[in-house]
């Protein structure tokens, strides 16, 4: 046995099913760790988002409390209990020194991450997009992704990009890649038919003398060409002509439209030869080497883009997710780091661990070899990231194995605690036989009870609910008209409270789940057309009218020519045309600003731009007296300050940019910055009568009283092409890493998908009936999560014809299981109560009334004093000042240089503070001599300062006859509704007041100008104010004294 | 003296001081610093204080001058700054834990420290060293400096050098007494339940009153606005407004927008206008030149460079963002011609331009450096000199602090590079040390507080003795609490055996979870905790507090979404009614297609002369026309600067016209060679942002084209057999009453009989839209320029499409290249432009403008329109004003 599998602890499994109380266990189980003498701060719990670990501390913390625990609720506040990412980031930064990095680690956020790797890969890119670009053209591949008709054609960057994050995601270093090349190369070539023997050149040739044959009977047969033929055939071939009489290769979607002309019947035999040549495409040497070095230049490229990322980030100290997974997985795998780990963490505690990529169990393995207890909790059937780069297949034989292998026990949470019991018997029924034939047990798959009972006259829980139509528009019209029955109906979809009892449903008791966002916003749109609230983010935040006019302030500010965004705010500001006839004014400019209300507001923000954030800036705009009145006025109040809170966040998001950056965050350039984010959206509404509206993947962890699955139609796609991780031999839990590679198969063809040889042969693939296989698997899953959401309705959603996903829940022999029997829904021979669904209503029954809004009155600005009076800012004017007393202490103290007023003042003062004339003259001379030391003025003789010290002692006991002395005395005073806060240099206690002495270091003599008086008199008079409030004594004295100058005068006021 | 301490009572506390109404003397409330300074001053130690900055600075160098290997090492050399900042707080807590550097220290961490520790005999102290001095003090002293303190704080919470401060004070004699904090409120009440039950009271908790208030708002400023109300309802007994985060500039708006006086709490920002300029200086002045800096330097509030110059230069990075090309140095002669102007025959003035030009060139035209070797000292140096100037002059004239702060700022930047002691600085390193420099930044010196009956407090734990109501704003998540502990079990044993044991790991949450609960313990009649934003329900947004009371909070306490606040006339929010106001409903601004013509419109239009682009907008859209061509709105600069495409489109065009001169056109070779002999340089000049990283494939795509696009222009000259005429030939015409045009023809070629040939270069990713032009007799550029060329006379036109490498023409037109059968001829294309024109100018005169990309004009367009253009409202800056944008 090695050393480090000798170190092995044991790992404990839990198992949970949806509902079933996950998180009450994992807090039961730190709880009672922490109970038994565990401290707070070794836990360690990951979990897969930062809500849920808020959510899981909170619990913790309250359940402690509880307890009669707040001593170690309150230390719970140190424990690390976070994502796997923010619990790696701690580790990091207490392991900095061992790992020799910067103690500081910066975490480039996730949506800056692509500008900080196109940043760095700029100069790989340079080198390496040559060669790429010329083969990604023929390919029909563009460098960069971009989007047609709602879809994302990818570019060839995207895929460098691709295999970087997955190679590092998985633990593949650079020079592995070229490994993966030759893998992918190899499986993909093998799919084209075998080499004929003929040369490249000779395909060609063939092509183009079909081509200009075919271009000569093209014009000759022009005038009886059929429309077909001319708007598709001819340009294809014109195309190809020119592309060869330019001296170009054609590409391979060409060859293979080539291969496709004349589709119309009458002019077919025109095509005849240029078909023949261009169907070889699948056999031509060029196709072949086209692949096989664009897979070499993709990886060659991933791989230098690999080390020029690692080096940018290097040099900035910056990481990613997954340098912080790879650091941290570093970090725990050091033996040398072992007992320190082992004295931070006791305890770990994964949560999903279904959800985990490679390295994250790579991570929880090495965890387990360090601390003493681990358990991990999650459900492998709601494992849903495969898109994320998750590979459950590793995920579970990994906890399995290492649960066998360490002697664990694995539990299992199969009491749901959500979902009605006829509910969880659906799914028990509908799901089993699928998770069962892929190796799962049935402790895994089904619930074993329920902690709610049926209420056996109550309504059956299970609907199908029918929304065919004829076009995807109608189809989400019928589900919103049957969603607005629901709500019209309350009475008839009663929801289960949680004290026990029901109610009538409302709106965000219902959540329907999409597969994707198009189809969220569409039925969003659908419900609004009803007048239904919904709970969704929605596209389009820049361009509501709030937005637009609170961006048209914000750059009308930042740029005073943006004669545009004035326009902008006229136009939105008032209801009338006036900004229209302003903009042809001679003076457009002058006309606009007149007819904005706020104008000279937004201008003098600007005049203070330079001393606010451009946050702050947002904010005082949004003040401006009639900002806030406008935009409320156009109705919906709530939503429209939500999305201004969401451009609120998306100032304050450039703002730590450009720090992160270490850049200048300015007006202009947060004006810039904002307005490129076109996709942002709009936030969703928080009303209790908003339908929640969102994906099966946003749902999970979440739940619902009626829950309704739509696009049960969605077909499976699984497709072998593209860039994938896999196991390159089967894995070994205690080195999850160590098989890991990747598959990149590029598709050549561009946007031609069907015969052209590989779609056919691709999908027969091994490789193309895993993908599929995995697919359906991971769909499977999906459906799960969707079907376990609702608490006490579910209804599926039917368009009508083939409900291929919901059919891919199959029985052992193959048969779909879930068919709707009208009273029952059958799953294979079980059958259950289901009850009809609501009735569609049309959306023109919807009443809206308007509604009334408020907000705050308005109120006139009032002007108000500042709280603190400074005494030292107050100038005397309403009383005549004279100097009362001017005494000399002795000879002028000399000063040698030309010494900081401010600092000897400060050593003045502060050796006056401290000098006890009671120590020894030794003593006091080496306290003053270091005093002045410290203040850095040797301009003034030690024996001098003491000096200064002994007259004013002198002084004051003369005068006031041994007086009680009060060195730097705080004086704290309220003046009406301000207060006076200062310290007084020296206070002497007169018994029925006190004389003020105020040292002022200045070298020269006071002189009485009356303006220099009234600044003392100022002073004065607030002081004898202050303590007349606090003490009731009227008699103030006020002494200057100048220690240099060696003076005291006295001040005093005459009315 | 008789003091008031708490661990977070250095930015201010509640009550303010620690006497009875009115006021007090000799009784402060004072936090760590202040109970240091307070001493320093009693004892007549202490000295000048120098910035933390200052302080790492020194560590630094103290570090990077130690030989041999230390556990820092690696980290050391990778970021020294980051490296010495976290030693130095970990030297400092030693320090603060009564450590002797000088000991013999075994555990590796602990003996490296104290070498560290020995040889920084020249760092300035820090606060837990200037507490080592005070203590040092105190082994001589036998009275106290301080008759009474009042711990807010339990002594069990302090860390261990304050609390070893306490315990000495008490010793000498110092009255010490931890002021009790018991439930403030009755016990019947909401309030009064939830602090028994805090404190560990059994009894049952059961209604909720509106004692206890938890608010929230998605929305920030709505909280602050019903927060401002709420003051304002306020009319007896004491407040405490806790401000989360000393931050209260939002909440200060809604406090001020009902007449409430402003908290005046502003947080430390980098953020902050003026401060911005060093970083925009440097930004300006690094290889590859980024126009967007430059153009952000320009249009910077007080910019260096004056307004009547900016506006130049900007406008001629917009046209080309780039330096040394035409547009720039005809934007120089203009400024130059434009001071000449201003100065008239002041012969002060005159002088006077020559330095200032200067100056301004300084900014506007830095050299670049290259990031990775790096800038000269010296001009690194000049910047930092030149930001210093500016500021101090504009503090000189405005004593606006912050512009102080600016100058000190590159002072200090300007320090700190010199003392490298680098001749060449790279770009990583100067941005770090400002960076540095920048530290937290600076807070709005115009925020202040305002006279008011209540007080704010930057930390919940500073509200020490009961008070009528507690308010605590942004009431969310914080990292207090979770700072953990570098020391091992082996450092803790060795530490404790030495006598300065480390404090417990713990210490810091329990006593933030302390202050927490005491600032409620403390409300006699209400609480209020609001929390906004997007997420101030979730749980990871929620205060660690609210995770701690939740429990009770779900039974006592009074959840108010301040969102019904919209929708109510009044709101009752712990214990005090809001009234709202009835929002006047107001239409909602729509998309409409018809305008009526302002009496402004034909004034303006007869100043204008047209386009080909102007009239290709003209047949698009004519608001879009109107508002663009007519009135000139324009957007702002930076939002100017043209995309990579447009930019690959300009350069093209430039290259063009060098390649092409008039005579024999090039051989295809020699083109392609004269294209990239040119194209670097015209890249700087024009196009200066395909240089930077993220646009690699885009200058790729530049060097691959642009060279084959120019010998594809050259054969297809060739195959035609045409000379070259000129290149941007300008034109310019009158047609019709008022139709005045201008432009400039691309290229213009004779055949051998000396006919026109002109040709438009087009870069676009697709031919189809120029395509469609030719079919549909819809090709507005090549029409117009033909009839401002050749007038009556005949002649031939034709896009050359760079990227596609295609000559596009007419069928007939006899010319070799990509023939396409067309609707119209280009003078009949020309002829319904000009009668198109006539009818939308009639149309316009009449009094009706229509904006053709919004729903329903098809029906009020003119009949007898004989051509139009496709409308992209997607791409039109004007889509918001004619609100075919925003519709929600």
């Amino acid at each position: 046995m090695t050393e480090a599998s000798t170190m092995q602890n044991r790992v404990d499994t839990t198992i949970a099913s949806a509902g079933t109380g996950k998180t009450y266990r994992l807090v039961e189980e730190i709880v009672a760790e922490v109970g038994a003498a565990l401290p707070p701060h070794r836990i360690l719990a990951t979990t897969f988002t930062k809500k849920a670990a808020a959510e899981l501390v909170g619990r913790i913390r309250a359940r402690l409390i509880e307890a009669g625990r707040p001593d170690l609720s309150a230390a719970m506040l140190s424990a690390r209990i976070g994502t796997v990412n923010s619990v790696c980031g701690s580790l990091i930064s207490e392991f900095a020194f061992e790992l020799g990095r910067s103690p500081v680690a910066e975490v480039i956020a996730e949506d800056r991450q692509a500008s900080v790797f196109s940043r760095a890969a700029g100069p790989v890119i340079e080198e390496f997009g040559p060669a790429i670009s010329e083969i990604a053209e023929r390919f029909g591949v563009q460098a960069r992704s971009y989007s047609v008709h709602g879809r994302t054609v990818r570019g060839w960057q995207d895929d460098v990009r691709r295999a970087v994050d997955l190679a590092r995601s998985n633990g593949i270093p650079p020079e592995r890649l070229a490994h993966c090349a030759a893998r992918s190369a190899a499986g993909l070539l093998g799919l084209l038919p075998a080499a004929t023997g003929q040369a490249a050149e000779a395909f060609d040739a063939a092509l183009a003398s079909a081509l200009e044959a075919c271009t000569v009977e093209l014009d000759r047969n022009k005038s009886g060409l059929k429309a077909g033929t001319l708007n598709k055939d001819v340009p294809t071939v014109d195309k190809a002509v020119r592309t060869l009489r330019g001296g170009d290769r054609i590409s391979w979607p060409d060859w293979a439209r080539l291969a496709k002309l004349g589709a119309t019947k009458a002019d077919e035999a025109l095509f005849t030869h240029v078909v023949a040549a261009a169907a070889a495409h699948p056999r031509h040497p060029g196709l072949k080497s086209d692949l096989q070095r664009y897979i070499e230049l993709i990886f060659d490229c991933a791989a230098s883009c690999m080390t020029a990322y690692g080096e940018y980030k290097r040099a900035r100290g910056l990481l990613d997710f997954v340098d912080q997974e790879m650091l941290a997985l570093d970090i725990i795998s050091n033996p040398a780091n072992t007992e320190r780990l082992r004295e931070l963490i006791g305890a770990v505690f994964v949560d999903e661990f279904q959800d985990s990529s490679p390295i994250q169990i790579a991570i929880f393995t090495a965890l387990s070899r360090i601390a003493g207890r681990n358990l991990w909790v999650g459900d492998p059937k709601q494992s849903i990231y495969g898109f994320r780069d998750a590979d459950p297949a590793l995920t579970s034989a990994a906890s399995a194995a290492i649960t066998a292998a360490t002697g664990g026990t694995t539990g299992y949470l199969r009491r749901s605690y959500r979902a009605r019991p006829q509910l969880a018997g659906f799914v028990n029924a509908a799901i089993a036989p699928n998770m069962l034939r892929v190796g799962m047990s049935e402790e895994e798959i089904m619930f074993d009870g329920c902690e709610r009972t049926e209420d056996p006259d109550g309504q059956p829980g299970l609907s199908f609910w029918d929304m065919s139509g004829k076009n995807k528009v109608a189809r989400t019209a019928i589900l919103a008209g049957r969603i607005a029955g629901l709500l019209s109906d309350p009475a008839g979809w009663t929801v289960a409270m949680k004290g026990g009892g029901t109610r009538e449903a409302r709106g965000g008791d219902i959540a329907v789940l999409c597969r994707g966002n198009a189809q969220v916003g569409d039925l969003a749109f659908a419900l609004s057309q009803h007048g239904i609230r919904v709970a969704v983010e929605r596209s389009g935040l820049l361009f509501q009218p709030e937005i637009e006019f609170a961006l048209a302030a914000f750059r009308w500010i930042a740029d005073a020519s943006d004669t545009l965004a004035l326009a902008e705010l006229a136009r939105l500001a008032t209801e009338t045309d006036e900004w229209f006839a302003a903009v042809f004014d001679e003076d457009a400019k002058a006309g606009l600003i007149a007819r904005v209300p706020f104008a000279d507001a937004l201008a003098a923000i600007r005049d203070r731009a330079h001393q606010l954030t451009p946050a702050e800036i947002l904010d005082a705009l949004l003040h401006a007296e009639t900002v806030f009145a406008t935009l409320l006025g156009w109705g919906n109040a709530e939503q429209r300050l939500q999305n201004l809170e969401a451009l609120r966040g998306m100032v304050e998001a450039y703002q730590d940019e450009q720090h992160a950056e270490r850049q200048a965050a300015t007006l202009t350039g947060a004006c810039e910055w904002v307005a490129s984010r076109d996709n942002a959206r709009q936030p969703q509404s928080r009303h209790p009568d908003a339908v929640n509206i969102m994906t099966y993947h946003a749902a999970k962890g979440l739940e619902w009283p009626i829950v309704i699955l739509t696009e049960l139609d969605a077909p499976a796609k699984g497709s072998p092409f593209g860039m994938i991780a896999q196991d390159e031999a089967a894995p070994d839990w205690s080195s999850p890493l160590a098989a890991r590679v990747l598959r990149f198969w590029p598709w050549p063809y561009g946007e031609q998908q069907k015969d052209v040889g590989l779609d056919v042969s691709a999908p027969a693939s091994p490789e193309g009936i895993a993908a599929l296989a995995e697919e359906r698997l991971e769909r499977t899953r999906l459906l799960y999560v969707g079907l376990t959401r609702a608490r006490d309705h579910l209804a599926l959603a039917n368009t009508g014809g083939s409900q291929t996903w919901l059919e891919e829940l199959q029985a052992n022999s193959g048969a779909p299981l879930i068919s709707n029997a009208g009273t029952t829904i059958n799953v294979g021979a079980e059958a259950f109560a289901s009850r009809s669904s609501p009735d569609a209503l049309d959306p023109a029954e919807a009443t809206s009334d308007p509604v009334q809004e408020y907000m705050r009155p308005v109120s006139a600005p009032i002007a108000h004093p500042p709280l603190r009076i400074r005494p030292s800012d107050a100038i005397l004017l309403e009383a005549d000042v004279v100097v009362a007393a001017t005494e000399r202490l002795g000879d002028r103290i000399p000063l040698v240089g030309d010494p900081d007023l401010q600092l000897l003042g400060e050593a003045i003062h502060r050796f006056l503070a401290a000098d006890d004339p009671n120590t020894g003259t030794t003593t006091r001379t080496s306290r003053a001599a270091a005093t002045l030391a410290r203040w850095t003025v040797p301009q003034v003789a030690p024996a001098d300062l003491v000096e200064i010290s002994d007259r004013l002692r002198s002084f004051v006991d003369t005068r006031f006859d041994g007086a009680a002395k009060l060195k730097e005395w705080p004086v704290h005073a309220e003046d009406g509704l301000q207060v006076v806060v200062s310290r007084l240099d020296l206070l002497v206690d007169l018994g029925d007041g006190y004389a003020i002495v105020d040292h002022k270091s200045f070298p020269g003599s006071v002189t009485l100008d009356q303006d220099r008086l009234r600044e003392f008199a100022g002073q004065v008079s607030q002081y004898a104010r202050a303590i007349e409030r606090i003490t009731g004594r009227k008699r103030i004295e006020y002494w200057i004294h100048q220690p240099i100058a060696a003076v005291m005068t006295r001040i005093e006021l005459t009315e | 003296m008789n003091i008031v301490f708490g661990l977070w009572a250095d930015g201010g506390a509640s009550p303010d001081h620690g006497g009875g109404a009115g006021g007090s003397m000799g009784q402060p409330v004072v936090g760590p610093a202040g109970l240091v300074d307070l001493l320093e001053v009693s004892l007549g130690i202490g000295g000048p204080r120098k910035p933390q900055v200052v302080r790492i600075a020194s560590f630094q160098s103290t570090l990077e001058g130690l030989e041999g290997e230390f556990f820092w090492s690696g980290s050391l050399g990778m970021d020294p700054w980051s490296t010495a900042r976290t030693l130095l707080a970990w030297r400092d807590e030693l320090i603060g834990l009564g450590w002797q550097q000088d000991l013999p220290w075994h555990e590796p961490r602990l003996a490296d420290l104290a070498v560290a520790c020995r040889a920084a005999s020249q760092l300035p102290p820090g606060l837990s060293d200037r507490i080592a001095a005070v203590l040092k003090e105190f082994e001589e002293t036998n009275a106290p400096p301080i008759e009474r303190i009042r711990l807010i704080d339990s002594i069990d919470l302090h860390p261990s050098p304050i609390r070893r401060l306490v315990v000495r004070l008490r010793d000498l004699g110092s009255a010490l007494e931890t002021i009790e904090v018991r439930p403030a409120a009755p016990p019947e009440t909401s309030l009064g339940k939830l602090q028994r039950w805090m404190l560990g009271a059994p009894e049952a908790l059961e209604g909720s009153d509106g004692t206890v208030t938890v608010a929230s708002s998605v929305s920030e400023p709505l909280a602050a606005e019903i927060v401002g109300q709420w003051f304002a309802g306020q009319t007896a007994g004491e407040i405490a407004l806790v401000a989360q985060d000393g931050d209260t500039d939002l909440l200060d708006h809604g406090l001020s927008g009902f007449g409430q006086p402003r908290a005046g709490r502003s947080r430390s920002s980098i953020h902050r206008g003026s401060l911005q300029l060093l970083l925009l200086a440097f930004k300006s002045a690094w290889a590859p030149f980024d126009p967007h800096a430059l153009m952000e330097l320009l249009v910077f509030p007080n910019s260096p460079v004056a307004p009547r110059a900016a506006w130049h230069l900007a406008s001629a990075l917009e046209k080309a963002p780039g330096r040394g090309g035409p547009e720039w140095e005809q934007a120089w002669a203009r400024i130059t011609e434009k001071e000449r102007e201003r100065a008239g025959n002041d012969a002060d003035e005159l002088a006077a331009i020559g330095p200032r030009l200067a100056r301004w060139r300084e900014w506007a035209e830095q050299e670049t450096a290259n990031p990775v070797v790096g800038m000269p000292l010296e001009q690194s140096l000049q910047i930092c000199d030149r930001v210093t100037t500016w500021a101090a002059r504009r503090y000189a004239v405005t004593s606006d602090l912050l512009y102080a702060a600016t100058s000190t700022l590159a002072g200090e930047v300007r320090t700190a590079i010199a003392a490298i002691g680098r001749d060449r600085l790279p770009r990583l390193l100067v941005e770090r040390v400002i960076d540095q420099a920048l530290d937290l930044g600076q807070s709005n010196p115009s925020s202040r507080a305002e006279a008011a009956s209540w007080r704010s407090v930057p930390h919940p734990g500073s509200v020490w003795a009961p008070t009528t109501s507690v308010v605590w704003w942004n009431f969310g998540t914080t990292r207090e609490g979770t700072a953990r502990s570098p020391w091992s079990d082996g450092e803790r044993r060795e530490l404790a055996a030495a006598d300065c044991p480390a404090d417990e790991v713990t210490v810091c949450a329990r006593a933030a979870s302390a202050a927490w609960e005491r600032v409620i313990l403390n409300a006699r009649g209400k609480v209020l905790l609001v929390a906004g934003g997007l997420d101030c329900e979730a749980d990871d947004s929620l205060h660690p507090l609210a995770h701690r009371l939740k429990p009770a909070l779900d039974v006592v306490g009074t959840r108010i979404g301040l969102e019904a606040a919209l929708s109510t006339p009044a709101l009752t929010i712990a214990g005090t009614t809001i009234e709202r106001q009835a929002i006047a409903p107001r239409s909602l601004p729509t998309a409409r297609f018809s305008w009526e013509t302002p009496a402004g419109f034909s004034p303006r239009l007869a100043q204008i002369t047209e386009s080909a682009t102007s009239l290709e907008n003209l047949l698009s859209c004519q608001l879009m026309w109107a508002l663009r061509h007519v009135a000139r709105l324009r957007p702002g600069r930076v939002r100017s600067i043209p995309d990579a495409n447009q930019l690959l489109g300009n350069l093209a065009h430039a290259i063009a016209r060098e390649v092409f001169t008039p005579g024999t056109p090039p051989e295809p070779d020699m083109a392609a060679q004269s294209a990239t002999d040119l194209l670097e340089g015209r890249i700087d000049q024009l196009a200066a942002p395909l240089r930077h990283p993220e646009f690699a494939e885009e200058l790729n795509f530049a060097r691959r084209r642009l060279p084959a696009a120019m010998a594809s222009l050259a054969r297809c000259l060739s195959d035609n057999q045409l000379m070259v005429e000129s290149t941007e030939q300008q034109v310019s015409g009158t047609f019709e009453p008022l139709l005045a045009l201008r432009g400039a023809i691309d290229l213009v070629a004779r055949d051998r009989s000396g006919n026109a040939v002109i040709i438009d270069l087009k870069w676009t990713r697709s031919e189809k839209a120029r395509m469609e032009e030719l079919s549909k007799g819809r090709a507005v550029q090549l029409a117009t320029y033909g009839a401002l060329f050749s007038g009556e006379q005949p002649y031939r036109a034709g896009y050359f499409l760079l990227n596609q490498r295609q000559f596009a023409t007419l069928e007939g037109s006899g010319l070799v290249g990509r023939l396409i059968d067309g609707d119209r001829s280009f003078p009949d294309t020309w002829a319904a432009i000009v009668a198109a024109w006539s009818i939308w100018r009639t149309s316009a005169e009449a009094g009706q403008i229509l904006a053709t990309g919004v729903e329903g004009v098809r029906d009020h367009l003119p009949p007898e329109l004989t051509i139009d253009r496709d409308v992209h409202c997607e791409r039109c800056d004007y889509s918001t004003l004619c609100r075919v944008r925003g519709l929600a």
